[in-house]
């Protein structure tokens, strides 16, 4: 029956069966028809042709072995005169390119051609996507794409045009910055500076994009974000959760010596007045990371550090006692100066332990790996 | 790749659903209960995108219905919010000025026009002109072929 709508001459029909097969084709479906579909790819009209090649990227998932016969009548298409058929032709290689880029890179060229004649931007997003996952296999490739990719950027008025630039141009970075990290400040510089702007934008949307990209930057090139951390910092009081979530996951760059204390501190009233308990538990595990970053570095005084970490035991329904209680326990057996004060602190919790255990039974787990914690220093250290 | 999509109501009710991944229908239900309960909570000024499962979910409200689409981890999901507003754009042309009744009684319409603009969760046509001709073309088909006599004839008037 498929077959017969496959095969009539109206183009609707034709049409219309292949929506239907990219709704449902299956396995064995796939196998029998795929031929049928070929032959509609060098149909006269491209209202089918454009159907058949995106109904060709559903086949290939059901049933792989028939892409490579149909391979090359693919790639024909990327030369189609037509430029409804020639985007879903792009369309399908970056699918499948994203799966498995080694078998593409061929045809690197073709998309490099494309990216510089079009100006349909739905085309060069996908282009440029498919660019950012062929970029890990071919380093020369990554330094070929950086001069016309920071020329979009600078020229585009599309915000999405713009973020994929941004995205892929990382994606370069990050393969290539092994080699040779200094020459490419001018477009690490590039993306920081249009990300703020992104950040700065009263749109939700864009704040959150924004702080998602600095995020992928921050791993691999920390001091290129110092320039915006006031921007972060203001983040973390937004209204909308998730972009305080985001702004959270940026401030692992952003603390110093100086002002870990007034972020830390922001970030307790935070957590008194969160609403979900997951976000509390994020919280609360981001202050006990941020804090013993690479071996407590930027922590001056330790004893406002316990002090902060006994708050932390008090608050209610948190997960993290076990963490809390490692905490302290190392804080303590590696800074001697500060074991009389802890002492002193361990043993107030110790005294008022009925107090703490009064709360429900998950609760009562992770106070009672504080108050063991807080127990063995007493024993150790106390004089 | 976009994976489905639906449209419902401010109260909750399901107006569209095109899914272009195959789940059983017991998931379907469970994941369109899930997605309205989660963005029906969701404040005014908070931002469109969520994660969900291991896919990114991005939602637009316009006037009194929420059109929300799920994408992959890897896809832009501004130009998710494009795609949604080009669907809008193309029912807002064909139906002129569109509103939630004009969906409601014309719904099979409303999934012809989505499946000429995406197909297998791509984006098959970009310009609206050639979506609503193909569209126009068929309706026409649609009735040369089905005469009201042929209705009358056979008593459903």
């Amino acid at each position: 029956m498929i077959r017969k709508d496959l095969q009539s001459s109206n183009l609707y029909d034709n049409g219309l069966a292949l929506t239907g097969l990219a709704c449902f084709t299956t396995h064995d479906l796939a196998r029998d028809l795929v031929n049928d579909v070929v032959n509609l790819l060098s149909s006269t009209r491209p209202y089918v042709r454009k159907k058949a090649v995106l109904v060709l990227y559903k086949i290939f998932l059901k049933y792989p072995e028939s892409l490579r016969p149909t391979f090359q009548r693919l790639k024909d298409k990327l030369e189609d005169p037509d430029p409804g058929v020639q985007s879903a032709a792009v369309n399908v290689i970056c699918e499948l390119a994203r799966k498995n880029p080694r078998n593409y890179l061929s045809l690197a060229p073709v998309f490099f051609k494309l990216m510089n004649t079009s100006s349909n931007n739905w085309m060069l997003i996908k282009i440029i996507k498919l660019f950012g996952s062929l970029v890990p296999l071919e380093a020369k490739l990554g330094k070929k794409l950086l001069e016309p990719l920071t020329n979009l950027i600078n020229s585009t008025s599309a915000m999405s045009l713009l973020y994929e630039c941004i995205n892929t141009v990382i994606a370069v970075l990050i393969s290539i910055s092994s080699e040779s990290p200094a020459d490419f400040t001018a477009s690490i510089q590039l993306c920081v500076q249009k990300l703020g702007v992104l950040i700065e934008d009263s749109d939700q949307n864009l704040k959150y994009l924004g702080l998602l990209a600095m995020g992928k930057i921050l791993q691999t090139h920390p001091k290129a974000v110092q320039a915006h951390k006031d921007i972060v910092l203001r983040c973390l009081d937004d209204k909308d959760e998730s972009i305080r979530l985001r702004a959270l996951d940026l401030l692992y760059g952003m603390v110093s010596r100086k002002n870990i204390m007034e972020i830390v501190k922001k970030l307790m009233q935070h957590v008194d007045a969160a609403e979900g308990s997951f976000y509390r538990d994020e919280l609360l595990s981001r202050i006990i990371d941020i804090c013993s970053y690479n071996n407590y570095h930027y922590i001056t005084n330790f004893e406002w550090y316990i002090s902060v970490l006994v708050e932390m035991t008090k608050v209610e329904g948190s997960k993290h006692g076990i963490k809390i209680a490692e905490q302290i326990q190392d804080v303590t057996v590696r800074v001697k100066s500060v074991r009389h004060f802890s002492v002193s602190q361990m043993s107030l919790l110790v005294e008022n332990a009925h107090l703490l255990l009064s709360g429900n039974s998950a609760q009562r787990n992770n106070i009672s790996e504080v108050l063991l914690a807080a127990a063995w220093i007493c024993g150790e250290y106390s004089e | 790749m976009m994976h489905y999509m639906i449209l419902f109501s401010r109260q909750g009710k399901l107006r569209l659903q095109k899914w272009y991944v195959a789940y059983p229908d017991k998931v379907k239900k469970k994941i369109t209960r899930e997605l309205v309960t989660m963005i029906l909570s969701r404040k005014p000024k908070m931002c469109a995108f969520l994660e969900y499962k291991d896919m990114k979910v991005v939602y637009k409200r316009y006037a009194s219905l929420y059109f929300c689409c799920a994408i992959d981890q890897s896809d832009n999901e501004l130009l998710c919010l494009e795609i949604i507003h080009r669907y809008v754009e193309l029912l807002d042309k064909y139906f002129g000025s569109v509103c939630e009744l004009d969906i409601i009684f014309n719904f099979e319409k409303a999934y012809f026009i989505l499946d000429e603009f995406l197909l297998a969760g791509e984006v098959q046509e970009t310009s609206k002109k050639q979506v609503l001709k193909a569209i126009s073309a068929q309706d026409l088909l649609q009735e040369e072929e089905t005469q009201q006599g042929f209705f009358e004839d056979n008593g459903l008037g």
